[in-house]
Formats: C-alpha cells, structure tokens, sequence
C-alpha cells in the first residue's frame, strides 16, 4: 500500500464518523483528533465539498418500498397495478369511505434509484397538472411520503390496453380509427403546452369498458422548451422513433411517429389510404413526417369522412377514387361516357346498338356526368385540380372523335363550360386559373357553334352563358374589349333567341347581359334587368334562383339611384321567391339585410327592425353551429351595429349601444395581428364609430332625461377612446375611401346632434 | 460464428488482468466492448414492446448475461463487473464527448447513445474517478459498479468482497474525494 493509499484509508475513516456528527460539531471533532494539519485542512475541504451538497451521485432511496393497506397522504393502498421506468403504480381509495374516489397511485422510486429519477417525476407530475383532455387520465392529487418522496394520484381507468383491446373487442376498422384520433387530439392538446408523450404504446393507451379511450404514464414525457438538463433518456425499445434511438431528446414528431405505429398495429393491412397515413407518420427524419399532431388528426378525420387524405399522393387516380367512393353512381356513368366516347368512340357504339337504346344510355350517362361536374365545384381545390385534368384530357380525346354529331358536340361543349367554371369563373367556387378557363370556353365555344349551325335549337342557349361566362372571366383578367367583344356577342344573339317566343333562356340571356352592361352602365342594366323579370314571368318562371338574383340586382340598382320604394319591392319579391325555394338561410340573410339597410333609409324603423331581427336571428344560429366560420362571425358583428344603427335613429340609444358593444367586443380580436387585415382593422373602426355614435346620441338625450342615461354622460371618455382607436386604424389606411368616409364621418361628428350617418 | 469463441477469451484476459498485466484491462475492454453492444441491441430488438428499461439496466442485464454465458465462476464474474463497469464508464464518456463533438449521431451508433444520461459531467466525473483509483481501488470500484454499472449496494459488496459497514464508508469518502476534485479542477 503506497504511504497516499494509506492516508486516504485514515481519511475515509475520519469522515466516515465527522458525516454523523452535526454539522456544526464536525470541525470542532477533527480538530480534537490530533491529525496533522495538512490532512486536516484536506479533510475540512473534502467536509465542505460534501456539505455543499450531501446527495451528490446518491442512488438509492432508503424509503422503505410501499406495500399495500400502506397510507400515502389520504390514500390507501390496495393493490400494485405495474411498474414502470421510473415509478411503481397501485390502486388506492380515499381514506374517507364515503369518498368511493378511486385512483391511481404512482410512487416515485424504480428498483435502483436512478440519478435524475425524482427530478423526472416531478416533471411528470407538473406536466399532468397542465392537461386537461377526455382522453387524458386526470391528476386529482399530489404529495410527498414521510421521508420526502413525491407521489400523485390521478384518475382510476378501469380499461384494458390497446392492443389487448384489439384482439379481445376486434373492433371494426371505423371504430379503431375513431379511438385513434381520439388519441391524436389527446396528443395535439399535449402539444399545445409543448409537451411530448414520448412513450406512446399499447400499454399506455387503456380503453374503457365503454370503448372509451384514455392516455397515460407522462412518467418520460417532456417539455421541449426546456434544456436537456434532468431528462433522462428513458424510451421503450419497440416504440421508439429513430430520433430517440439516437438520444435526441423527444419531440412533437417523436410522438407522431409513435401514431404511427399504433396505426400499424390497428390497421395491419389492407386500407391504402391508413397505410399511406402510417408511413408519413414513420417517416426517418421528422421533416418528412406530419407538420403537427393536428395535421395527422385531420388526415384521420378525413379518412372517416371519405374525404382525400393528405398523406397520399394527389394524384388524379388517388382523387378519383375517392370521388367515386363519395358519389359512386355519378362517378361511374361519368366514366362510362368518357371511356365509351373516347375508346370505341359514340358512333361506333351507335352503330352496333339499336338507335333508342344508345339514346337511353346515352341521356342516362349525360345526367350523371353533369351531375359529376356539377358536383365538382364542392370539391377541394387539389382534388378539383386533379379532376379538372384528367377531364380535360378526356374530353380532349373525347372531342377530336365527336365531328358531326351535334347532340354530342353539344353535350361536349356542356362538359367543357363546367370545366372552364370551375377552372376560373369568377363568380363560382373556382382555381382561379383565368387562362385556362378562357381556353374551355371557346372549345366549348366551338363545339357549340357548330351545333347551332347544324341547326341543334338549344345551342343558342349554350352559346348565351358562354359568351357571358367568357365576359366574366375576360373582365376578371382585365381585358375590358375581350370582355365587351364577347357581351356583344351575347347581344347579337337576343333575336336568335326572341324568334322562338319567351323562355327561361332568354330571361337568363338578359340577365347575364344586364349584369355585364351594369358594370359601366346602370341606366342599361335596369332596362334589361325589367325585360328579363318580365321574360322570366312570360315563360311561366313564378320562382327561380335566377329570377331572384336578376331581381336582387335590379333593387339594388334602384335603391342606389334613390328609388327606395322600387328597391324594397324588388327585394320583397326576391325575399318570396327565396323563402319559397328554400334557399339557405344565410343567402336570405344577406336579402333580409339589404332590405333592412333599405327600410331604414326610408325610416321605416320598425320593417328595418323586423329585417334585420331575423337575419340577427339566421346569423346567430349560423355563428353558435361554427364559430370558427370568421365570415359568418364578421356578417353577425355587422347585423349587430347595423341594427344598432336602426334603434339610434329610431330615438333607442339604449337599445343601439348593447349592440354595438357586440359588435366592437366581436370584431376587437379580428382585428388583432396576425389577422389586422385592412378590411378588419376598418370593420373594428366602423364598430367603433357607430358606438361612439351610439352613447353620444344616449347622452344628448340624457340632459333632459333619466338618471341612467346622464351616467352615460359621464362616460365619454369611452366615446373619446373609441374615436381616437378608431381613427389610429383609418391613419393606416389613408388611402382607403371608405376610411377616409368614415373618418370625416366619424371624428368631426362626436359632440353634435345626431343626423343621418352615411352608410359605410 | 464470431461471438462464440468470445467468452473464452475473456476468461483468459481476465485471468491476466487479475494477474497484473497493465495491458489486460485495455485489451478487455477491446473484446466486451462489441460483444457489450451486440447483446444489448439483440436484447433491445427482442424486448417485450411493453417495457420502458433505462439504459443501463439494459447494459446491465446484458453483462450479467455475457458473464454468465461464459461460463466464469463467481469470483471470476465479479472482477468481470468491475471490469465491465468501469468499461461502462469509458463508454458514457465517449459517448458523451462525440455528442458533444458531433450534433448528428451515426445511426448505426444509435445503441449506445442512448445509454448516457445528459444530467451529470460524464468526463470529469470519470477524470475524478481515475485520480480515485490511484489512491484507493476499492472506492472506485464501487462507484463505478453502482453509478456506472447499476449494481445495488448489497451486490457492489459482494463483488467486491467487503462488508456492508466497510461498503457505507467507502461509499461516503469515494464520493467526497469525486466532488472534492470536481470542484478543485474548476
């Protein structure tokens, strides 16, 4: 033994005994040993180092290990449930009986203490505090034993494991998915706080007898705001993603990793769309996974929904198919007439069939195609695209075969004018590529044309909402003599079609040229806008969607020019005719509130009132059914002050100003960034300036009248703060007219009597 | 097969590691180390999906099955733990130093990364240990058969051949001597 071995065994010795002293005693003990000075002044140094910090590399808890009927806070123990990473778990029940709270007890300590093992836990425990999630188990309670020990308790799942579920239940696939994204948003919730499960496996996801799922065990979940620091590398073998094998630490995209396993695991086979979900999410690098938790519920929501699922490929066959699983009748017919025009091609087909029976196929095919194509403006954009494609290069074939038959040719021309809406006409749901409608439409234009000098009657018809359509999208593209060229066009037809005495296409053609006349012209459109109502009645049309549109219209060209009473009866007869043909109730919201908008500038209060009451009444349902719909939230804000705005004028401040509060509280957080688009910095300001308006006039009133309305006297500092917000969000926008109006409007207007506010 | 002739030879390097040769612990460690890493990934791919291990259980269990399957006889066993642990040692530092080094762990390394806990200062508790073992073995043992190798504190006393008493104040001194040097070094 060398003489520095033999010191330190002396040392170890002296400090084994000076650790049971006191600390204060400890110095004063090594000094009356007589050591020599230098071992000393060694052993104090060892002593302070040691005090610093006691439990420095310490491994094992001298807790005794709770056993059952043991007592942790209120909490009797009953039987041990499992074992985990870092953590024993036993059924307990509240101490008081008549508490029949039953939980799950998790008490820190695994068979070695572990360095970091406690820190882990208490991350456990404050992690489960933050969530809040039905498919999360709950936290009830937290404490520490006798000895320092922390323990929690949490909800009791009375459930088994996933996949013991899975192959007691064999639930159907639905239903396994439906549980799956149940878990997901679990998941997502965690995510929110910018926790991360990081251990997400069968065991941990326990389904109650109700076939109700819950998460649990947090015990290796973590924060990933923080720093490595106290984390301990804990993961299970078979359910961790390559990251964690790494010893990367745990994040959003370990654990969509770790869905995807689990979606393996209850979708083995068969479904394409699940095994395409299951592969994005296991993914190698986390890019390549989903985004978010949330874009992964999404894609399971889909899948339930039939919906295209992100996580394949968009590709037109992808899409298709799924099209044809929605609408499966349509979709076929609509490829029985491509593929039977553009393989054997129609006249082909016509020459083998009887000529009655062709006929009968084919008016069948053409109702379902155009049943399919009308159907794709409901679509999602890329699944549009996909179709707008493939169709296209259908009827590409399709149209190079079909020369001189004019049924057809004029059918193809219907085909290509649906493709061209909903490629880029403005006015529909549309791709917003002009280019590409404007090309449909003159194929269609062509096709067309040659029907209507084979002498097909209806070509006319078609050729009218082509050359209207072409105008649309022509004057959306900014090509204003494209756009007249083709409006002339529409004209040139009138007689053509007047020659076959009134009709529906007529009043149809008619409103279509009054709308594009209107567009520099009012005096024009209101002329055309007379003869196509007038036609529409001719033709024994008492209600259609058009003729309440071409009315509309007309009323509100006349209520601009300042014919009011001509406006309101227009409208009233476009309120009719959709009350009668049950438009959705927010179309008629929007006609029952340009209705109120005019009765109120009539001053007939309380019609303006009864309008507008209803489509509050429309909105409000509207807005409670999807609250995160911001267009039906902004059309209720602004029915709220509108109707504000009918009680002020009526002599009601105090009916006006509870409203325009709604409206100001309702447009305040749309106004906020990252949404402060102009139009809703303007709206906020618009509601601002109308309530300021709104307690102005209540407290004018208030001098001569009650006590209630001079305390709102008294306030109008708030009137002052609400012009100065209001006028911080016009100063942003000098440019804008209608800021300027208000402004002018609004700020100048503040301490006079009321008078007729201009409408915004 | 390559692994089966592996026990053997380290029956005979432990015997020349007992017999003093310096070169036995570094030629040891040579043969373990891949051995160590191939029973731990076999042990973590047969794993039963439903168990969450700490790492070092995981190389722990997977030297009690090394020394087992080699056929060692107990006192052989225990200077192969504390052979093993110290090995252990050596490997969280490197571990801890490449990851310090290089952000991107070689997947084919993934095994090993995950055997090191980030809260403590690997090297310069290792450092410490070194310095430890130049005065007194025994302590460094122990540290490194219970913190490195996770041993509890009854199994570090038998390995190790002392007595519970003798066990608690090593202990005790093994770790003021680590923190005392730690702080000394700063």
């Amino acid at each position: 033994m060398t003489p520095q071995s033999a010191e330190w065994e002396r040392i170890t010795e002296l400090l084994s005994v000076a650790a049971e002293l006191p600390p204060e005693q400890r110095r004063v003990w090594l000094r009356e040993t007589g050591e020599p000075a230098d071992l000393l002044a060694r052993i104090e140094s060892l002593l302070t180092a040691y005090e610093a910090e006691p439990d420095f590399l310490e491994l094992e808890t001298l807790d005794p290990e709770p056993a059952v009927s043991d007592k942790l806070g209120p909490w009797i123990i009953q039987r041990e449930i499992g074992q985990g990473g870092m953590g024993r778990v036993f059924e307990a029940v509240h101490e008081d009986p008549t508490l029949s709270r039953r939980v799950a007890l998790k008490v820190v300590g695994a068979r070695r203490m572990l360095p970091g093992l406690i820190e882990s836990f208490l991350q456990e425990r404050a992690i489960l505090a933050l969530l809040e999630h039905p498919a999360i188990a709950r936290l009830y309670d937290t404490g520490s034993s006798p000895s320092g020990l922390p323990y929690f308790a949490m909800e009791y799942v009375d459930g088994i494991p996933f996949d013991s579920w899975l192959a007691k239940e064999q639930p159907p696939l639905r239903k396994r998915v439906e549980l799956l994204a149940a878990i997901t948003d679990a998941v997502e919730h965690a995510h929110r706080i910018f926790v991360a499960h990081g251990d997400l496996k069968p065991s941990n996801i326990l389904i109650t007898a109700k076939g109700e799922p819950r998460l649990v065990d947090f015990g290796i979940a973590r924060n990933w705001t923080d720093s490595d620091a106290g984390h301990l590398p804990l993961l299970t073998p078979a359910h961790a993603s390559p990251e964690q094998l790494a010893g990367h630490p745990i994040g959003a995209a370990s654990d969509i990793y770790q869905m995807g396993l689990l979606l393996r695991l209850a979708a083995p086979e068969g479904d394409a769309e699940l095994a395409a979900i299951a592969t994005r999410c296991l993914a190698e690098t986390a890019e390549q996974r989903y985004a978010s938790a949330s874009a992964l519920h999404e894609d399971l929501l889909a899948w339930l929904a039939h919906r295209p699922v992100s996580a394949v490929e968009n590709s037109s066959v992808y899409l298709l198919r799924k099209f044809v699983r929605r609408r499966p009748l349509a979709a076929a017919l609509v490829a029985a007439l491509f593929l039977g025009m553009g393989g054997t091609g129609w006249q082909g087909y016509r020459a083998e069939m009887h000529r009655r029976e062709a006929q009968r196929q084919f008016e069948e095919t053409r109702r379902f195609s155009r049943a399919l194509l009308a159907s794709i403006p409901s679509l999602p954009a890329s699944a549009q695209r996909a179709i707008v494609e493939s169709t296209t290069k259908l009827l590409e074939s399709a149209s190079l075969n079909q020369q001189n038959d004019p049924t057809l040719q004029l059918e193809l021309s219907y085909a290509w004018r649906s493709l061209g809406n909903v490629q880029g006409l403005p006015t529909a749901k549309n791709l917003g590529d002009r280019e590409s409608a404007a090309r449909s439409y003159a194929r269609a234009t062509v096709l067309a044309e040659s029907a209507r000098d084979a002498g097909l009657p209806e070509a006319i018809a078609m050729l009218a909402t082509l050359y209207a359509n072409a105008a649309r999208v022509e004057a959306a593209r900014d090509r204003e003599s494209d756009a007249e060229a083709f409006t002339n066009k529409l004209q040139a037809l009138l007689p053509g079609l007047e020659e076959r005495g009134p009709s529906v296409d007529l009043a149809n053609a008619l409103a279509e040229l009054a709308y594009l006349r209107g567009r520099k012209h009012p005096d024009q459109a209101m002329v055309l806008y007379a003869r196509s109502v007038e036609m529409f009645d001719r033709a024994g049309d008492l209600g259609s969607p058009p003729k309440a549109f071409a009315l509309k219209r007309w009323g509100a060209l006349l209520l601009r020019k300042g014919d009011l009473d001509g406006g309101i009866a227009r409208y009233r007869q476009a309120l009719a005719i959709e009350r009668t043909q049950g438009a959705t109730p927010m179309d008629l919201s929007f006609t029952l509130s340009d209705l109120g908008l005019a009765c109120r500038q009539q001053k007939r209060y309380p019609e303006a009132e009864s309008y507008y009451r209803e489509t509050l009444a429309i909105r409000e349902k509207a807005h409670a059914d999807d609250p995160a719909d911001v267009r039906v939230a902004k059309s209720l804000a602004t029915t709220c002050w509108r109707l504000g705005w009918v009680y002020a004028d009526a002599g009601r401040p105090l009916d006006a100003i509870p409203l325009g509060r709604r409206a100001v509280s309702m447009y305040e957080p749309m106004a906020l960034p990252p949404h402060d688009s102009s139009s809703n910095v303007l709206d906020l300001a618009i509601a601002q300036v109308y309530l300021a308006e709104f307690l102005t006039i209540a407290a004018a009133q208030g001098r001569r009248n009650l006590p209630e309305i001079q305390a709102l006297a008294g306030r109008m500092p708030e009137v002052q703060q609400l012009l100065q917000s209001a006028a911080r969000a016009l100063a942003r926008y000098p440019n804008d007219a209608l800021a300027q109006e208000l402004a002018a409007m609004g700020i100048g207007r503040n301490s006079k009597a009321p008078k007729e506010p201009k409408q915004p | 097969m390559e692994t089966q002739g592996a026990p053997a030879d380290i029956t005979q390097l432990l015997r020349d590691w007992r017999a003093g040769d310096p070169a036995a612990q570094a030629a040891l460690f040579e043969a373990i180390y891949p051995e160590l890493r191939r029973i731990a990934a076999n042990r973590l791919r047969s794993l039963s999906p439903q168990a969450t291990l700490h790492p070092t259980e995981l190389i722990h269990e997977a030297w009690i099955r090394l020394a087992e399957s080699s056929g060692l006889a107990f006192e052989h066993r225990a200077k192969f733990y504390a052979a093993t642990a110290t090995i252990m040692r050596h490997l969280l530092v490197d571990r801890v130093r490449a990851r310090k080094s290089a952000k991107r762990t070689p997947r084919e390394e993934w095994r090993l990364a995950t055997l090191v806990p980030a809260e403590l200062d690997y090297p310069e508790i290792s450092l410490a240990l070194e310095a430890l073992d130049a005065v007194c073995e025994r302590q460094a043992r122990q540290v490194d058969l219970r913190f490195f190798g996770g041993f509890s504190a009854q199994e570090a006393a038998e390995i190790l051949g002392i007595s519970p008493a003798t066990l608690k104040r090593d202990w005790l001194a093994a770790r003021m001597f680590i923190k005392d040097y730690i702080e000394r070094q700063r």
